[in-house]
């Protein structure tokens, strides 16, 4: 089932932004891209090659990433050199905790649940006392 | 053995995984998680959300039905699933489609649910399998809720080491 608890219909900046991050990390270029900047800075044509895609269709995507806050563009001479931000995943990452609290929450409320089904089928006897009627 | 706690992972790049032990004997975590009246006290609609429907006939060509409304909306979302493998007590897999009140289809994908019991402990695996990876990314995009499973996969693909 899905984390329908989790769904918020609510427009925040925050979510907005969000929105953004997942938004660019859905596409495997620009993970590709991520995955590079993580060993440091990069210029565009850097960013290009090993993706084997060209020039513009790599601006493309560091826009994309730009305007999620994950990559920070600076221009040095005539070199564009791309940098990651991490705050952005950080904050990502808080929202996947945020599936996982979902799923507990289900789940401790399936243990209680179980707990009643379990009780329900196999009423206790009394622990102690003799001749004390078994609860019906 | 002991329960352990909720354990998440991405085994591929379209799966997720989920893994849990129940202090019950599987044919109770069985009947839990697949007879409505039972589904209602787990599976916790979000405040100000109420379940409107809630159907679930756990046999191969059995469906799944689900329907939240909320103050505005009603159905604000809905998920359909048909069973196409059951093993009771033990296995069940069905489809599943979400969508938002408008019909707008906002996510598909295929859950299994494995049990195994020992000494009175159930383990349950959940694996949740996106049909395809455009379909899963297509999820990303329409909205947080599905972004929330599928940014496990993608967070998990950004961070890994490269292959």
């Amino acid at each position: 089932m899905k984390p329908i608890g989790i769904v918020n219909h609510m427009v925040s900046d925050r979510e907005a932004r969000l929105d953004l991050v997942f938004h660019a990390l859905a596409h495997p270029a620009r993970r590709a891209i991520l995955r590079q900047l993580s060993g440091g800075e990069r210029n565009l044509t850097e960013l290009a090659s090993p993706l084997r895609m060209t020039f513009p269709a790599a601006t493309k995507h560091v826009r994309v990433l730009e305007r999620a806050r994950l990559v920070r563009r600076r221009v040095a001479g005539r070199e564009h050199l791309c940098r990651l931000r991490a705050q952005p995943l950080e904050e990502a990452m808080r929202w996947t905790e945020q599936f996982r609290l979902h799923w507990e929450a289900r789940f401790e409320a399936l243990d209680s649940l179980l707990d009643e089904m379990k009780a329900e089928e196999a009423p206790r006897p009394a622990p102690r006392g003799r001749g004390r009627t078994r609860r019906s | 053995m002991t329960p352990e706690g909720l354990q998440i992972s991405t085994p591929t790049d379209t799966t997720i995984v989920l893994l849990r032990t129940f202090h019950a004997p599987r044919r109770l975590v069985w009947t839990a998680m697949f007879t409505p009246d039972k589904m209602r006290r787990w599976m916790l609609p979000p405040p100000g959300w109420t379940t409107t429907v809630c159907e679930c006939e756990p046999h191969v060509g059995g469906k799944l039905r689900l329907a939240w409304k909320d103050a505005e909306n009603d159905p604000a979302m809905t998920l359909e699933g048909v069973f196409t493998e059951v093993v009771p007590h033990e296995r069940a897999v069905h489809t599943e489609t979400m969508k938002l009140g408008s019909g707008e289809t906002i996510g598909s994908l295929v859950e299994t649910h494995e049990f195994t019991e020992e000494g009175g402990v159930t383990t349950m695996r959940i694996t949740q399998q996106y049909a395809s990876k455009d379909a899963r990314d297509g999820a990303i995009a329409s909205g947080m809720d599905q972004g929330m499973e599928a940014c496990y996969l993608q967070l998990d693909a950004v961070l890994a080491p490269p292959a």
